[in-house]
């Protein structure tokens, strides 16, 4: 007993002291976040998430006073061969995150567009869009477009890449 | 040794009080509930196009099935009331945290992270801040956390965030630098608009007239005032008046680029309010006892109100009311006050 009493005397300022500091270790601990972030951007290329960000947007203006930018055009072939242009925001489900940043981030020029994943996606949308119609495939494209900053004149347009997404026989 | 305890004391020293707080919780609450995130649409998404960002969603192989993300929904409505109404604060708070953390973090691992995180961290920093201790069920029955320690522990909570806050602009302010935004030769910002008006055809509000206006003196000085106002909110959160006064200019900021680039990124808005001394604005601080009953009715009666005669989307509104808000708060704090100041000092 006389050993606890004891113990406690001893601890009590201890943890009074503790309780008075715990804000400054949060203090530390959301300071070292940032170099942690910079760190991890850094090694993965990539944003980490739960992170302390905000948006940076970068630049987006060439060397050559141009704004680039890389369109997507999704055409859908019915089994009749007919093509259909399809709007990506009718196919992308609505979403509080820019469902046209998913679509650029997801099937964007750079990026392989598995079958196994994606093709049952699109066949549902498209049903979904056009109940009547029974679609054979489909074809994005993807064109890079230049603007010159001074009259915001397109310089240039050209195709990067083109994906087919056959749904086989009906 | 002497650093340290400054620091404590820093961190301590507050503007605010528990009725600002709570009144802080009650139009949180309201805009939340009205502005609230919703995730079950993740689960249209085929499960293995999963692509998590790095971190603990990483652990993960797969989106956990369609049903979850409805569950999460109603979850987050549920929590979003006990929050507003004050039942558990602390607890629910936290717990709203969490679970937006978990539903940001899904609808991130579809690629594109939208960054929500000060809305998400928002509730979890103000349960600390007793935000529960009036103008709720807590009160009431009596669960609220009153004792001296606690409240010393609410204010550091508030400085916490505030600090998060500045870090987390801070790094916009970086990545900006490092992309070129300071270069004369170039002119960032302008660039952006060209791209959102031509490719994402955001031609709203006065997004035609920024794209017919190419000065590129104008448009530089935006670069540089964007990157100078992001690096600066963490030096503005040393002292509570300044930090309000960076505040008011970020609502500004971010009213300009709802009108210029047609984006509304309202997340911030929600954590930024906690931050207004709601007690001193005249009305909200005469009212007493059971008028505070009728206070939450008002307020959202309020929000319907003006979206319905202003016609925009409820993202909108709530920025351009923040921001019309912070101007009236910059003019008469940094001008008409001091000028009143010198005047009454003349006379005397």
């Amino acid at each position: 007993m006389r050993v606890m009493n004891y113990l406690t005397e001893r601890i009590a300022p201890l943890r009074g002291a503790m309780t008075s500091f715990k804000p400054a270790i949060g203090l530390i601990a959301i300071l070292c976040v940032l170099p942690i972030e910079v760190l991890v951007v850094r090694a993965s290329g990539h944003e980490p998430y739960p992170a302390l960000f905000q948006p940076s947007f970068g630049t987006v203006e060439q060397s050559d006073s141009t704004v680039k930018y890389d369109f997507g055009k999704l055409t859908a072939t019915t089994v009749d061969g007919e093509k259909l242009e399809v709007d990506p925001y009718q196919i992308m489900p609505s979403s509080s995150v820019d469902p046209i940043s998913i679509w650029s981030i997801r099937f964007g020029p750079d990026k392989e567009i598995e079958p196994d994943i994606w093709l049952g996606f699109f066949k549902n949308s498209l049903t979904r869009l056009y109940p009547h119609e029974q679609f054979a495939k489909v074809t994005i494209e993807w064109y890079e477009i230049k603007l010159r900053v001074s009259d915001q004149k397109q310089v240039s347009k050209h195709l990067i890449s083109s994906t087919n997404l056959d749904f086989g026989k009906p | 040794m002497t650093t340290k305890i400054d620091i404590v004391r820093w961190l301590k020293a507050s503007d605010y009080d528990d009725k600002d707080t709570a009144i802080s919780r009650v139009i949180f609450g309201s805009l939340f509930l009205m502005l609230k995130p919703t995730f079950s649409w993740i689960g249209e998404y085929p499960r293995n196009s999963y692509m998590p960002p790095p971190g603990p969603f990483q652990l993960l192989a797969e989106f956990p099935p369609p049903w979850f993300f409805v569950m999460l929904d109603y979850a987050v409505t549920v929590l979003g009331v006990c929050v507003l109404i004050g039942y558990t604060t602390k607890i629910t708070s936290v717990l709203l945290s969490l679970l937006l953390l978990m539903g940001y973090g899904f609808s991130f691992s579809l690629g594109k992270i939208d960054h929500t995180i000060l809305l998400a961290l928002t509730p979890m920093f103000m349960a600390f801040a007793n935000w529960g201790n009036l103008l709720s069920i807590d009160s009431r029955q009596g669960r609220t956390s009153g004792n001296q320690s606690s409240a010393t522990a609410g204010l550091s909570a508030m400085r916490l965030l505030a600090v998060s806050i500045g870090v987390a602009m801070l790094t916009a302010a970086l990545m900006k630098f490092r992309g070129g935004w300071l270069s004369l030769s170039s002119q960032a910002a302008y660039s952006h608009e060209i791209a959102q008006y031509f490719f994402k055809g955001r031609e709203g509000f006065l997004a035609e007239i920024a794209v017919s206006t190419h000065l590129p003196l104008l448009w530089e000085a935006i670069d540089w005032m964007t990157v100078a106002l992001e690096g600066a909110l963490l030096i503005l959160a040393l002292s509570w008046r300044t930090w309000r006064i960076g505040l008011a200019l970020i609502c500004i900021f971010h009213l300009g680029v709802l009108l210029v680039f047609n984006i509304s990124f309202w997340y911030n808005i929600l954590a930024y309010i906690v931050f207004v001394r709601w007690s001193k604005v005249s009305f909200i601080g005469r009212i007493r006892g059971k008028m505070f009953l009728l206070f939450v009715p008002c307020i959202i009666a309020v929000e319907v109100l003006l979206v319905w005669l202003a016609n925009f989307s409820i993202e909108s509104t709530v920025i351009i009311f923040s921001g019309g808000i912070s101007a009236f708060y910059l003019v008469n704090h940094l001008m008409v006050r001091p000028t009143l100041l010198l005047r009454n000092r003349y006379k005397d």
